[in-house]
């Protein structure tokens, strides 16, 4: 076996890779069925370049992201490897891969052109070499990408943003215009990329440059181990920690408390639970002026989406500290770790629903001055967040997820995960069954809900906490 | 073994993961002052054992007490006795280290701040710097300085050295040295680093597989294993050496290198003196009597 070979194996060895293969080739296939119905439905007589194709020729650049993403991150977790410095021969093997990968797909994606309706023999030829040099573009971004962050899981996010904002831009159709009537723009940008690509990924230095860094592989958010490394990391790199007034307020209370172990137990855990985000940070002014504030804004337009708003508690309750385990010993009992991870579940729960209800409140107040967007013919309305809405979806999502959080304290992104379809099907299916809202239209399911939700997280803390295991 | 008030007492307890016995029918009693070894390959079960004594695991099966306590029902007063560093180093990474000497201090009423000064200096810790941001060694020795900053009656070390360079662990070494010269302290230590540990320990506690194979003093254990070079007098040795549980023997010409078990050096003499052989006898280092018992 080659060396690329081996290297190559990575593709199907691990088997959740096949998940992401079985997707990229369902995605595959669909863009081929829209290209075929865009080319059947256009032969037809009169045919304008490209809007009637509907850009369905351009998705396979989205495509071709994916799978630049993908490939960087399997060259990216082998030259990582310590081993695979000292490997004989292997310098050159990520550029292989990544050209032979790359290449052929271009290939194959640039004959769907030979089909581009409405076009003579000679134009399709040259759309075809056009598309050659034009999806290397795309899937160079995402090889960049992945290995510039050095996160799978931070490139996997910026695909839905890049399509959603793609959509909104009509880019599929700018980039089928420029195959179609740019080709020698194509040719020259395509052609530069890969020559870039080609002296990056062929640098000397470049296996020096990644050995034994820090990186986070496709689905190492699973790898315990990895993910304790990479935090630690980052806690390491946060210039400002918690501020000395917070620290002196909590230290003080935790000292006075001599002979009432329990109290002092629960403001320790509120501290190791609170105290950075109760320390103001200029940084966090930042993040809610330029995350926040537009967030809020875009969320109006939303519509029922705008709910979403509601899952966001769950995120920051489940990465919440729990006191429940861990194997730092100080000295708290069961007993004390069981009422102090109460305390901390309401807190949570009031900081969240005080958070939400908020900016449920703002978007109230906005809704008489926010404009009405029009976009691609259709015109989005500015409409306020349901805050009861918001007052209660906290309080009802905070328990569900401290339990998962419970359930699945080994690995919190799979909860995570687990617990935001579990609740966007109960979500959705709540909402197909009463359409309005639902919260407000049946109150008394609602309290019962509640109680049911708080009774079974407490059953399950005090259960955990006097019966199980408490190692983290 | 039995003692009128020991620390911990372990009775029969057993302890499962799935299919993987952790601990079998464990029987334990650990003396106040005592100074004990857990030695054991990986997954032997000593890190198992430990946190069943602080209560972070409760038995499938047996009875576990410390401090006169059920290891369910150990609180403040029970685990403010208690100091624990384990191999993971878990601590908070997000503060410094000062601050996270602070917040646990707080907790403690008798904490030694000139202890907590001496060892930082000692240690070369930086204050100001994030306690994610040390390196694994620094953060052992920040661990080691939190579980005894309030001079607790039982220090429990679960590979405590394992992070540490040699001069650190010379430093560590030298520290616990110091704690054990305060009477009354109890200290359990896990380690594999034998050599280290044979300097500080007064009791071995074996473990293999989930079982303990030797729970005795280790001036018992080192007595019990004694290393014999003999040597004929007069051309080679016989066939059949005088010796009952002879280990490891390694014959060439006229001599013999072997590890016996349950002799006294006069025995040993008398019996090579009616085989007309010299010998030489040394007492096993703690390794070396690992490896048998574990072999």
């Amino acid at each position: 076996m080659t060396i690329l070979q081996a290297n190559l194996k990575h593709l199907y060895q691990r088997r959740a890779f096949w998940l992401l293969g079985v997707f990229l080739v369902i995605f595959a296939l669909l863009m081929v069925m829209a290209i075929v119905d865009a080319k059947v439905g256009r032969e037809d007589g009169a045919f304008a370049i490209p809007a009637d194709t509907d850009g369905a020729f351009a998705l396979p650049a989205y495509w071709m992201l994916i799978v630049g993403m993908f490939l960087a991150a399997q060259c990216m977790d082998v030259l990582t490897k310590p081993f695979a410095y000292c490997l004989p021969g292997h310098k050159p093997v990520p550029r292989k891969v990544l050209f032979y990968v790359g290449w052929s797909l271009s290939i194959l994606w640039s004959f769907i052109f030979f089909m581009y309706p409405g076009v003579r023999f000679g134009e399709t030829f040259l759309a075809c070499v056009s598309a050659f040099f034009m999806f290397p573009l795309p899937y160079w971004l995402g090889v960049w990408c992945v290995s510039k962050w050095r996160s799978w899981c931070a490139g996997i996010g910026f695909i839905p943003l890049l399509i959603i904002g793609g959509s909104l831009m009509d880019l599929h159709l700018r980039i089928e215009y420029l195959i179609i009537h740019h080709w020698l723009w194509m040719l020259l940008f395509g052609s530069m990329a890969n020559v870039l690509a080609w002296i990056h990924w062929g640098r000397t230095d470049l296996a020096r440059q990644y050995c034994g860094t820090l990186w986070m592989g496709a689905f190492d958010m699973w790898n315990k181990e990895k993910m304790a490394k990479f935090g630690k990391a980052r806690l390491a790199k946060i210039p400002t920690g918690i501020s000395p007034g917070v620290e002196d307020f909590f230290v003080s209370r935790i000292s006075k408390c001599h002979g009432r172990n329990l109290e002092r137990y629960i403001w320790g855990s509120l501290y190791k639970s609170f105290g950075m985000l109760l320390s103001p940070r200029r940084q966090g002014c930042v993040w809610l002026l330029i995350i926040w504030f537009p967030l809020l804004m875009y969320l109006g337009y939303m519509g029922p989406g705008s709910n979403i708003l509601l899952f966001m508690p769950c995120i920051m309750v489940v990465h919440m500290g729990s006191p429940v385990r861990s194997n730092m010993l100080i000295c708290g009992g069961r007993r004390e770790r069981f009422w102090s991870a109460i305390v901390l579940a309401i807190s949570a729960a009031v900081l969240v629903t005080t958070l939400t209800t908020v900016c449920g409140l703002l978007s109230l107040l906005w809704e008489p001055v926010m404009p009405d967007l029009p976009i691609k013919g259709m015109t989005f309305e500015y409409r306020a967040i349901d805050v009861w809405s918001c007052f209660f979806a906290p309080l009802l999502i905070v328990p569900i997820s401290l339990t998962f959080g419970l359930f699945m304290h080994k690995l919190k992104a799979f909860g995570l995960v687990a617990m935001i379809v579990i609740l966007s099907v109960l979500f959705v299916a709540v909402r197909a069954v009463y359409r309005e809202r639902f919260i407000t239209v049946i109150p008394v399911l609602v309290i019962i809900a509640l109680l049911c939700c708080w009774a079974a997280f407490v059953s399950i803390l005090h259960h955990i906490c006097m019966k199980r295991s408490l190692v983290q | 073994m039995a003692n009128a008030n020991p620390i911990v007492q372990m009775r029969n307890v057993s302890r499962r993961f799935g299919h993987i016995q952790a601990m079998a029918k464990v029987d334990l009693e650990i003396s106040p002052g005592r100074i004990m070894g857990l030695l054991g390959a990986n997954g032997a079960g000593k890190s198992t054992l430990l946190r069943h004594i602080i209560g972070l695991y409760l038995a499938d099966e047996g009875e576990c007490v410390t401090f006169g306590t059920d290891t369910a029902k150990l609180g403040p007063g029970e685990l403010g006795r208690i100091g624990y560093v384990h191999q993971e180093g878990e601590l908070l990474g997000w503060m410094t280290v000062s601050q996270l000497v602070r917040y646990v201090s707080a907790y403690y009423h008798g904490w030694n701040r000139e202890l907590e000064e001496k060892y930082i200096s000692d240690f070369d810790i930086s204050l100001k710097d994030r306690v994610a941001s040390l390196s694994p060694g620094q953060r052992q020795k920040l661990a080691i300085l939190l579980a005894i900053g309030f001079e607790p009656d039982l220090l429990i070390l679960d590979e405590p050295a394992s992070a540490l360079d040699p001069l650190a662990r010379s430093q560590f070494l030298d520290l616990l040295l110091q704690i054990i010269q305060n009477e009354g302290r109890t200290i359990i230590i896990s380690s594999h680093i034998l050599s280290d540990v044979e300097k500080v320990i007064d009791h071995a506690v074996i473990m293999r597989k989930g079982e303990i194979v030797r729970d005795c003093s280790f001036d018992e254990l080192r007595e019990q294993y004694i290393k014999v070079t003999l040597t004929s007098l007069n051309g080679d040795l016989p066939a059949q050496l005088p010796f009952r549980n002879m280990i490891g023997c390694e014959r060439s010409g006229s001599t013999a290198v072997f590890i016996v078990q349950g002799y006294t050096q006069a025995e040993l003499e008398a019996k090579a003196k009616d085989a007309n052989c010299k010998i030489e006898v040394r007492t096993l280092s703690l390794e070396e009597i690992y490896k048998v018992v574990v072999s």
